[in-house]
C-alpha cells in the first residue's frame, strides 16, 4: 500500500507542542520497509538527496501522525531512506491540551509560596537587622525597707 | 405572588473558554435548593439584621419582582412587585416557586446587604447596601457562576463585580429618594482579619461615618485597589466596617475558577472567610489552589481566625500591697545622703574630757545612742537595687524602716550640734512596672516563599536572642513589652506577632528572667551577691539562648537542592553566652531583629526555562508556555500506549504548550 508523506523543516524545540513548521516541497509517495513499525518508521522515497536537505520533519497523513526525521540515508537510484520517530505531543497536540493533569510547574502560573526546589540563591545569605523603636533606657533605685 | 424569577438549566459551555472566574456560594445556594423547590435565600446568620433581595430582570427598573427578607423579623410591608418590599424569611421559603424557564441573559439574583440608619432630623433612613448581582450562568453543586455588574457599563457575562451604593429611604412612603454609587466595577474579596495589606469590606453606617466623606451626595472612598488576573478583576476598599457586616459577608459569596471545558469550579479560598492572599502576590503571578478535602460531603471548616491574645495585666496583689514593706525610689543624691545618715560621724575628736564633764558625758552617751541605733536600723534596710526600667513613683514621703520614720543625724556647723534631719524619698505605687518597646513592621522583602526561609532572631535587652520563625512576622510586625517586678528585678519579655496570614496581633512568646544590680549595704550582702553571681544562681539568664545561625536547619531547607552542603558546611553562630541577672544590665538596652535572608539569583529566562511551581489540577494546555505535568490522564487520544508513556515521561521534565 502506497502511501504519502510531507516532509518539513521546523526550528522550534522538540517540546513545542504547536510546532511552526514551514513545508519541503510537496506530498511525496513512500515505501514502507518490511517489518517496522508505525511509531518508529522507516522510509524510502525518491527524491534527491539535497531537495530534503532542509527537512527535519514529516507527516505522515495515513497514520495521523508528525514524525522527526532520526536519520536520512541515500541509497542508489535517486533513492532516500528516512528513520523516523513519531511526536506524539504534536501529532494529538489539540486532544492533549484539554487533558486534565495537576500541572505543577508552568511559565505564565505559579503560586509563589510554593517551595521552588530548582531556585537558585547565592552561598551568602543577607543579614539585616531592624531595631526596635524603644528600649529599656532607664534605670530606677530601688531602696526597700520593712517596717 | 407574582413570581417570574427565573432559575437557570443546565448551561452547556463553550468549549473555547477555559477558566474564568466566578463567584461560590458555598453556604446558601446549592443546586437542590432551585430544583422543584422554593427558592431559599439563606447563609446570612440570623442574628445580623440584613435585608436581602432577589431581583429578576436586568437592573433595578426592570425588576418584576423584589423580595426582601429580613432575617429573623415578621414582614414589614408585603409587595408583590416593585423595588422593595419585605418578607419574613419563612414566609419566602413557603411561597417563592421556582420556575422552570430559564433566559441565561436575564437572570440573576441580587444579594444586597442593607443596614438601616435613621436619620433623627429628616425622619428618613439611609440605608447603605452593598449588592451582589449574579447571572445565574450555571449552578453546580453549590456553585454560583458568572456575575454580572449592575451597572450602566455592563461587563462582559464573566466579569464579576460589586456596586456599593447608598440610598435615601423615606420609611413612611417606603421608597427610595436617591440614590448614590459609591464605587465602580471590581470585585470584591472579603478579607475579615488584619494582616493583610489589603483590607477588603463591606460598609456599615459606623464606617460610612468613620472613614468616608461625603461629597455631594457621594461617598468617596479612602483607599482603593485593583487587580487583575486572568479569571476576573479585584476592587479593594479599605476601610474599618462592623463586625456584622464582616460575618455577614462570609456567608455571601466565595470565588473560585470555573472551566466550563471541564465543567468544574475550584474553589480559591476554600473557606467562606477571607480570601487566599498567596493568589494575589508573589514575584511569579498568580494560580493556586488552597485547601484541602473533607470527608463525605463535609468540609472541614477552613477556620484560619485568629483570637487576639493580648498582653496580661499586672498582678493585683505585690509586696506593697500588705504595707509591710516599704519601697522607694531613690536618686543618686538621696542614696548619698542616706549612706551619710546610716553612718554619721561622730567628732570624738571634739569631745575634751577636762572641760564640762557633765555635758561631755552627756554627748558621748548621746554618741553612743546614736551609733547603737543605727547599727540595729540596717536591719531593716533590705535591699538597695537598680533595676533597669521606670518606675511609677508616688508620693515623696520619710524613709521609714522598722517602723518609724528615719531622720539622720548630721552636724549643724552653725549651732555646734547634731541635729536630727528628716530623710524623705518618692514612694513606689507599684511593684509592676510595663515598659513597651513598641513593634517593627516587616513587609515580605520576595512576596514568595523565600519570604519563608529566612531565619530571624530577635534580641531581647536583659535576655539574649530566640528565634521566631517568619510565619509569626513576615508580612507583618512584631511588638516587644517588658514587665517588671522592681522588687526583686524580675522580669518578662512579652513577644507579640501579626502576620500576613492569619496571626492577629497576639502573646507569641514570653521569656523570663532577672535584670537588677544589688548595692550591699552590709558586708553578708555582698559576700552573698559574689557567690551567687559566682556560682549563677542569682537570675541566670541567658543560659538557653545560645542560638545557632545558618540556615541548615531550616525546615524545608534540604527539600532545596542548593543548600545541601553548603548549609551544612556554615558554622552556627551563638550570639550570646550565658549571664547573670548583673551582667545582663550591661547588655544592650533596645529590642532589635537580626534577619537571614536566602539571596536568590535566578536566570532571567527562568519560568521559560523550569516553569514556576504550581500545584493546579488544570488541562494542559489551560496556560500555555512551558508545562510540567503529573498525574495526566490521556483520555481520548488514539495514540498507542508506548506513544503515551513517551508523553508522561515528557511531561515530567516539561512540554511547551502554543
Amino acid at each position: 500500500m502506497a502511501h504519502s508523506i510531507q516532509l518539513y523543516n521546523t526550528a522550534d524545540d522538540p517540546r513545542v507542542v504547536g510546532k511552526s513548521k514551514s513545508a519541503v516541497g510537496g506530498a511525496h509517495s513512500i515505501t514502507l520497509k518490511d517489518g517496522c513499525s508505525i511509531d518508529e518508521p522507516t522510509v524510502s522515497l525518491t527524491i534527491s538527496a539535497s531537495a530534503i536537505a532542509n527537512a527535519n520533519y514529516a507527516y505522515i497523513g495515513d497514520f495521523g501522525r508528525y514524525y522527526w526525521i532520526r536519520d536520512r540515508k541515500s541509497l542508489i537510484n535517486g533513492v532516500v531512506e528516512l528513520l523516523l520517530e513519531s511526536d506524539p505531543w504534536e501529532s494529538f497536540a489539540s486532544q492533549l491540551r484539554g487533558c486534565p493533569a495537576t500541572i505543577v510547574r508552568n511559565e505564565n502560573r505559579a503560586n509563589g509560596y510554593l517551595l521552588d526546589n530548582a531556585y537558585q540563591t547565592l552561598a551568602y545569605n543577607t543579614v539585616v537587622t531592624r531595631q526596635f523603636p524603644l528600649g529599656l533606657w532607664s534605670e530606677s533605685m530601688i531602696l526597700m525597707t520593712v517596717g | 405572588m407574582n413570581n417570574d424569577t427565573y432559575f437557570p438549566q443546565i448551561y452547556t459551555p463553550s468549549p473555547d473558554e477555559e477558566w474564568q472566574f466566578c463567584p461560590i456560594t458555598t453556604t446558601f445556594l446549592g443546586l437542590e435548593d432551585f430544583q422543584g423547590k422554593n427558592f431559599m435565600l439563606g447563609g446570612i446568620p440570623d442574628e445580623f439584621a440584613s435585608l436581602v433581595r432577589i431581583t429578576s430582570s436586568l437592573s433595578r427598573e426592570e425588576r418584576a419582582i423584589s423580595i426582601l427578607a429580613r432575617n429573623g423579623q415578621p414582614p414589614l410591608r408585603p409587595e408583590t412587585g416593585g423595588n422593595f418590599g419585605e418578607f419574613d424569611l419563612d414566609w419566602v421559603l413557603e411561597n417563592l416557586e421556582v420556575s422552570t424557564s430559564y433566559d441565561f441573559t436575564k437572570t440573576k439574583i441580587v444579594y444586597a446587604i442593607e443596614i438601616d440608619k435613621p436619620d433623627a432630623v429628616t425622619e428618613r433612613s439611609y440605608r447603605y447596601f452593598l449588592t451582589v448581582r449574579a447571572w445565574i450562568g450555571r449552578i453546580q453543586e453549590n456553585a454560583l457562576i458568572d456575575a454580572a455588574f449592575d451597572n450602566h457599563t455592563r461587563g462582559t457575562k464573566y466579569d464579576i463585580y460589586y456596586a456599593p451604593f447608598y440610598e435615601v429611604y423615606d420609611l413612611v412612603n417606603y421608597e427610595p429618594v436617591e440614590q448614590t454609587r459609591i464605587s465602580q466595577s471590581g470585585s470584591l474579596y472579603f478579607t475579615l482579619y488584619a494582616g493583610s495589606a489589603i483590607n477588603y469590606s463591606l460598609f456599615s453606617p459606623e464606617a460610612f461615618d468613620q472613614r468616608y466623606t461625603y461629597e455631594d451626595g457621594h461617598i468617596k472612598l479612602t483607599q482603593t485597589n485593583s487587580y487583575s488576573n486572568d479569571g476576573g478583576f479585584v476592587m479593594g476598599f479599605s476601610s474599618v466596617t462592623s463586625a456584622n457586616l464582616e460575618l455577614g459577608l462570609d456567608y455571601v459569596c466565595d470565588y473560585g475558577l470555573w472551566n466550563p471545558v471541564q465543567d468544574r469550579i475550584t474553589t480559591i479560598t476554600g473557606t467562606s472567610h477571607g480570601w487566599n492572599s498567596a493568589l494575589y502576590s508573589g514575584n511569579y503571578g498568580s494560580g493556586a489552589e488552597p485547601g484541602g478535602y473533607g470527608q463525605d460531603d463535609e468540609n472541614g471548616s477552613h477556620d484560619f481566625s485568629s483570637d487576639d491574645i493580648g498582653l496580661p495585666t499586672a498582678p493585683v496583689l505585690g509586696a506593697t500591697s500588705s504595707g509591710f514593706y516599704n519601697l522607694y525610689y531613690l536618686s543618686d543624691g538621696e542614696l548619698s545622703d542616706l549612706g551619710e545618715a546610716m553612718f554619721p560621724h561622730f567628732p570624738w575628736d571634739s569631745v575634751d574630757p577636762s572641760a564640762h564633764p557633765v555635758e561631755t558625758i552627756s554627748t558621748v552617751l548621746s554618741y553612743l545612742g546614736s551609733m547603737t541605733e543605727h547599727s540595729k536600723i540596717i536591719d531593716y534596710f533590705i535591699d538597695i537595687h537598680i533595676v533597669p526600667c521606670n518606675v511609677q513613683a508616688g508620693n515623696r514621703k520619710h524613709i521609714t524602716a522598722g517602723g518609724r520614720d528615719f531622720y539622720g543625724k548630721y552636724w549643724n556647723p552653725a549651732t555646734e550640734q547634731y541635729e536630727d534631719r528628716p530623710y524623705t524619698a518618692l514612694t513606689v505605687s507599684s511593684p509592676y512596672v510595663s515598659n513597651s518597646c513598641g513593634s517593627v513592621t516587616i513587609p515580605e522583602c520576595y512576596g514568595n516563599f523565600l519570604d519563608y526561609m529566612v531565619r530571624c532572631k530577635l534580641y531581647l535587652p536583659c535576655y539574649g536572642y530566640v528565634e521566631i520563625p517568619a510565619e509569626y512576622w513576615n508580612g507583618g510586625t512584631i511588638s516587644v513589652d517588658y514587665m517588671f517586678n522592681i522588687i526583686d528585678g524580675s522580669f518578662v519579655a512579652y513577644v507579640r506577632g501579626r502576620a500576613k496570614h492569619s496571626l492577629l496581633n497576639s502573646l507569641i512568646g514570653q521569656y523570663s528572667g532577672v535584670a537588677i544590680t544589688h548595692i550591699p549595704i552590709r558586708g553578708a550582702d555582698y559576700s552573698n551577691i559574689v557567690a551567687s553571681l559566682t556560682a549563677g544562681t542569682i537570675g541566670a539568664i541567658g543560659a538557653t539562648s545560645m542560638i545557632g545561625s545558618g540556615i541548615g536547619a531550616l525546615a524545608g531547607a534540604s527539600a532545596l537542592s542548593n543548600f545541601g552542603s553548603v548549609a551544612t558546611a556554615k558554622p552556627n553562630m551563638i550570639n550570646n553566652g550565658s549571664s547573670n541577672s548583673s551582667s545582663s544590665m550591661m547588655m544592650y538596652k533596645t529590642p532589635y531583629l537580626i534577619i537571614e535572608y536566602p539571596t536568590p539569583q535566578f536566570s532571567e529566562r527562568y519560568p521559560k526555562e523550569k516553569g514556576l511551581p504550581l500545584n493546579v489540577s488544570s488541562s494542559l494546555g489551560a496556560y500555555g508556555g512551558m508545562t510540567i505535568a503529573e498525574d495526566v490522564v490521556l483520555d481520548g487520544i488514539p495514540c498507542t500506549e508506548r506513544e503515551k508513556e513517551r508523553i508522561r515521561t515528557a511531561l515530567k521534565s516539561g512540554l511547551i504548550f502554543r
